[in-house]
């Protein structure tokens, strides 16, 4: 368990120094209460690690095949190589991190704050002007601070670098389930997958968020089958700053509701203490929601994406009957396809095994989790399509953001082949 | 006939037939020493039906003795390990075609690209299968066919479906590896577009300063036309769009300021009236303006300011 400790110190640790940076560039008083919030979590979430109540000695969990381990392993080593061979020969950034990642960095760099960014689009299209307070600037300011400490290697660098934490992070919160081989298995299909790969190699915030909301995820299953806190408290950590990297999809609060779910079907809590947890957690990520969210309402009057109003809500349900479901379905198996037969076959499986959900809270969260991001891709991108003319662009652009769910799928296939 | 089973549809044949495929572009050069082009040319399909009908009959003949589906992939150690190196193999011949010149392969060793293709495909397939059935070999102890048709067992078998899939996206990686390996470490000229090559005018030939009016943002100037784009290259100018230039309210508060009139572009950008003394940057609404210098010229780009 000390290395998932040490992980999520470090991962976590990193998200809090990006905080920290925008602090010292933006200050006010929002700014420093969300740090102490963040800091007082990491700081409990050690305290807990350290005086954990002693558990009974878990069996050990030797590989039983030491071919398939050694096969696995380097095959993971080759892939994380790849990876930074790749980053370390480029010459050239792409498309969205010179347009927005790095430039804001750049920007940074030069002495303008984030908040004063808006003076740059002031003779804009109007479609650009809150184009620097669309994203949330956790990867802009690792992107400053590469840039400060003055590395030779190209900031690409750093996304091999989050390759190699998910890599680690995926068998560190999976391998006590799965075995070492089978962790090893789900490590190495994670990390070789075509578009996580893919996204190693680009300076974008994709990668970045499926490593937050993975792993946070992974820990909050890996609490509801240990119960020690300190791993809810990394798993809610990860999982509520991960709109720190992205703020457009809600996937806080589909964790947040699989977890309020599978957490109250634990038996041997009260139901004050769940009760307590999960108010806890909702506050937290309520607080992260709103520090980006405020920020940049307040300084960009940033648009929101999709908006609420009564005919918006009447006409996708008019839609059902008149066939624009089916479109976005076509749309869907279009832009998802192998992927949707995976997920569509997870939701199969576990339905089938619902009782060994109910046996297994920590199946049964992930399970509701991806079943609701299921959920909130296909009625999102419907009711998006009322809205918006470039909604297959956008749409497109949505789905790119899902391959957390390639390991998290993973898992629970594995779990269930492995019964 | 049984002992022509027994002889002829043993495991160790089936793995023998196996490793036969995989070699057929080498089998298929000697069938070609000897002038046997007809064979030569479908080696590996003749193989590949071979393998099949051998597997199926060995199937069917464990099946019979009631031996148990089981038994069959016994060998699946044996199938990963050949064709995981039959993969890298023509992997290597099909990256050494691509860097010699086309036709390099058959014209030296008589190996055809297609087959080595065709049988990566099935290799990577067979490597997948048994992957598969290695990580369950402690469940097929108690694998039956009785047992295949209860539902939990479906369900199992749809998990390793549903990995096998996932699997499917890893080797991707490794077909498409020069591709996003070429791509991630191509030039901003490949990545923005050839327009990209016009910000290195604009840094050159203006002021840091000034401002800078570029084109309307779309089809027809996808990268010298974005804003936050060119932004980054010319920071720390000021970027004024072209689409917002249409009153003379607006060009009074710019005052002063360089744009880059692109001549080579079957679209000329922006139209400008010299003996009018009028300009267009959004293709629409002429503007006024005072005096206008030719800062720059070469055969496809011009520099200019502008005082409105």
């Amino acid at each position: 368990m000390i290395g998932t400790f040490l992980i999520s110190l470090i991962i976590s640790l990193q998200i809090l120094a990006t905080k920290f940076i925008f602090l010292l560039n933006e200050g006010g008083a929002f700014s420093k209460f969300n740090l102490i919030v963040n800091l007082f979590i990491i700081i409990l979430a050690i305290a807990f690690f350290f005086f954990r109540p002693k558990m009974k000695k878990v069996q050990e969990i030797l590989p039983k095949n030491w071919f398939l381990l050694g096969f696995f392993a380097i095959l993971i080593l080759i892939t994380i190589s790849a990876s930074f061979y790749i980053n370390i020969g480029k010459t050239a950034l792409d498309w969205d991190a010179v347009a927005l990642f790095e430039a804001r960095a750049k920007y940074l760099s030069a002495g303008m704050k984030i908040s004063e960014m808006m003076k740059l689009t002031e003779f804009d299209q109007l479609s650009n002007k809150p184009y620097y307070l669309l994203y949330p600037p956790h990867t802009t300011l690792v992107h400053y601070f590469w840039g400060k400490v003055g590395l030779n290697y190209p900031v690409s660098v750093y996304y091999a670098l989050v390759l190699l934490f998910l890599g680690i992070s995926v068998f560190s919160a999976s391998y006590q389930k799965l075995g070492v081989v089978g962790g090893l298995f789900l490590t190495l299909i994670t990390i070789s997958n075509k578009d996580i790969f893919v996204l190693s190699t680009l300076e974008y915030a994709n990668l970045p968020y499926t490593l937050s909301i993975v792993f946070g995820v992974f820990l909050i299953a890996l609490f509801l089958y240990k119960r020690d806190y300190w791993i809810l408290l990394f798993g809610t950590f990860l999982i509520g700053t991960s709109q720190w990297i992205r703020w457009l999809e809600p996937i806080w609060l589909i964790t947040l509701v699989s977890f309020a779910i599978s957490y109250f079907a634990v038996k041997n809590v009260s139901r004050r203490r769940k009760l307590l947890v999960v108010l806890l957690i909702t506050a937290f990520f309520f607080l992260e929601y709103l520090y980006w969210g405020n920020f940049s309402k307040n300084i960009a009057g940033s648009p929101g994406l999709v908006k609420i109003n009564t005919l918006y809500i009447v006409k996708p349900i008019l839609g059902i009957i008149t066939g624009n479901l089916s479109q976005m379905f076509t749309f869907l198996a279009r832009n998802w396809g192998l992927y949707l037969i995976i997920y569509l076959t997870c939701m199969i499986v576990g339905i089938m095994n619902f009782r060994m959900l109910l046996r297994n809270v920590d199946l049964l969260f992930i399970f509701m989790f991806i079943f609701l991001t299921l959920c909130f891709y296909i009625f999102g991108i419907y009711f998006m399509s009322f809205q918006k003319q470039s909604w297959e662009v956008l749409s497109g652009s949505l789905l790119r953001s899902s391959t957390f769910l390639v390991p998290i799928s993973g898992y629970l296939l594995l779990r269930f082949a492995k019964k | 006939m049984k002992s022509f089973f027994k002889t002829f549809c043993n495991r160790q044949i089936v793995v023998m037939v196996w490793i036969a495929f995989l070699l057929s572009p080498f089998l298929s050069y000697i069938f070609q020493i000897f002038s046997l082009r007809f064979i030569a040319n479908r080696t590996h399909i003749i193989t590949f039906v071979s393998f099949l009908v051998i597997a199926g009959f060995r199937a069917a003949y464990s099946y019979s003795h009631k031996m148990g589906y089981k038994e069959i992939f016994t060998q699946a150690p044996l199938i990963f390990l050949t064709g995981v190196s039959s993969l890298l193999i023509n992997r290597y011949l099909v990256s050494l075609e691509a860097k010699e010149y086309s036709n390099f392969l058959y014209s030296n060793w008589g190996i055809q690209v297609s087959q080595l293709n065709f049988i990566s495909r099935i290799a990577g397939w067979g490597v997948m299968v048994s992957l598969g059935v290695l990580l369950a070999r402690s469940d097929l102890k108690s694998f039956s066919p009785i047992k295949f048709f209860k539902i939990q067992e479906m369900m199992k078998i749809l998990s390793y479906f549903g990995l096998l899939l996932l699997s499917y996206f890893s080797i991707k990686t490794v077909e498409n590896f020069k591709g996003i390996r070429g791509w991630a470490q191509s030039s901003y000229e490949n990545k923005l577009g050839k327009q990209y090559r016009l910000t290195e005018y604009l840094v050159k030939y203006t002021p840091e300063d000034s401002k800078i009016i570029i084109p309307p943002q779309g089809d027809i100037w996808p990268t010298i036309g974005n804003q936050p784009i060119v932004r980054f290259f010319v920071f720390p100018r000021t970027l004024i769009s072209g689409s917002i230039i249409t009153t003379e309210d607006f060009t009074q508060r710019v005052g002063e300021a360089y744009f880059l009139r692109i001549t080579q572009e079957e679209d000329i950008w922006p139209e400008i009236y010299f003996d009018q003394r009028k300009i267009s940057f959004d293709s629409n609404n002429l503007v006024d303006y005072q005096t206008i210098e030719l800062v720059y010229r070469d055969p496809t780009v011009e520099v200019y300011k502008i005082k409105f």
